[in-house]
């Protein structure tokens, strides 16, 4: 796992890119891009949401990684930044999976944090 | 356990103020309070519901009632701002805004089931409690409101004597220095919805409420000895649980503690003597 991210910025591992191409692959996206972002819900208070988009709205911040481009809303930044989102294959993997230090406490299934 | 014969306070009535009101604003009030707190603010338009941390501790209970699906009116019962600056750490992309609306009145009546001829039409903020066959009734209203309500038909008690009826009826406000608790610990079954989905904390009081973990409960105590909120009950060097309000009586202290279970029989046929 990746420890040492700058707090102003995310990782994507090379796989969890992997993984976004082989999406909008699927779905015969010529442009695209990812968005990460948060919004309120679950057991924690919080939600991750993942989107893949045509590109980035005007209060975005980009980033470009491993030949992908990342959308951060502005107001989910604060939440993320310092994260590190992976993804996990096979019978027992868990998909899409983050890795965020600003998350005080996370609900059971994962799909929620609290900060 | 030896009750006040609670028939001489039947449709008595108590009136405190100065609580703050506060109004829920946006296309998404309805689904952020629902998503925020235990009661089901879908279906139920006017009640109480509790806001829990992630770990399903209380930090307030709100009475509210909702306007329109645009609008809910909501009173705290800790009477500070720490649970309205709570939710809005969690207002990210949602259209909600909370505003201070003014001050309120709250009268808090205790009646008999059977009894109830309270009229509530002129109040915008009801929220009931019942313990076995009595009913308390808490209304917020304004200045015009209290006016127009016919106060006559009760017989007025004192901060002492609600007190008293609170502690025998188990009812127990909130407080922003109260230990941590649970609804279900705190008797608030009735404004925990468990088939609206997630909220802030239901992950963990679904889980005590399937798999029956429930450890503790309110139990009324007397004591000779003046003991401060929170200090912990201990009973043949065993920590059995903490001090949730006390209240001075004539012949001593009367109090609300939040005991384990499995110790709980110690309190009601040993210590407690009202």
């Amino acid at each position: 796992m990746e420890t040492n991210i700058p707090i102003n910025t995310i990782k994507i591992s090379e796989k969890a890119c992997e993984k976004v191409k082989e999406f909008a692959h699927n779905e015969s996206r010529d442009k695209f891009g990812l968005k990460v972002a948060v919004k309120g819900g679950g057991c924690s208070g919080l939600q991750y949401v993942l989107e893949i988009v045509e590109g980035p709205d005007d209060s975005d911040k980009v980033i470009s990684q491993n030949g992908l481009e990342v959308y951060i809303p502005k107001k989910a930044y604060v939440y993320l930044a310092g994260t590190y989102l992976d993804y996990s294959d096979g019978l027992n993997g868990k998909g899409f999976e983050f890795k965020n230090p600003n998350a005080t406490s996370s609900c059971g299934c994962g799909d929620s944090f609290s900060v | 356990m030896k009750y006040i014969n609670i028939d001489k306070y039947n449709s008595s009535i108590f009136i405190d103020q100065n609580y703050n009101s506060f109004s829920m604003i946006g296309d998404d009030a309805i689904s952020f309070l629902d998503r925020m707190s235990t009661n089901n603010i879908f279906k139920i338009n006017s009640s109480r519901t509790a806001i829990t941390d992630n770990k399903g501790s209380v930090i307030d209970i709100l009475t509210y009632k909702v306007i329109n699906e645009k609008k809910i009116i909501f009173v705290s019962d800790i009477k500070t701002d720490r649970s309205i600056e709570y939710m809005k750490k969690y207002i990210i992309i949602d259209d909600v805004e909370i505003k201070h609306n003014g001050n309120l009145s709250k009268i808090v009546i205790y009646s008999k089931k059977s009894e109830n001829s309270i009229d509530l039409e002129n109040f915008s903020l009801i929220s009931t409690y019942e313990y076995k066959e009595f009913m308390r009734y808490e209304l917020f209203s304004s200045d015009d409101e209290l006016k127009k309500f016919n106060k006559t038909d009760y017989k007025h008690i004192s901060i002492d004597e609600k007190n008293t009826l609170d502690i025998q009826m188990r009812y127990i406000g909130i407080k922003e220095s109260m230990i941590k608790a649970n609804p279900l610990e705190l008797g608030l079954l009735d404004i925990i919805s468990f088939d609206k989905g997630c909220y802030v904390g239901q992950e963990v009081i679904a889980r005590l409420h399937n798999y029956k973990k429930v450890s503790r409960e309110l139990v009324p105590f007397s004591t000779k000895s003046e003991l401060e909120i929170n200090s912990k009950i201990i009973i043949d060097s065993k920590n059995i649980g903490n001090v949730l309000s006390i209240h001075k009586k004539a012949d001593g202290f009367l109090g609300l503690s939040l005991i384990k279970k499995r110790f709980s029989y110690l309190l009601t046929e040993e210590i407690i003597k009202i």
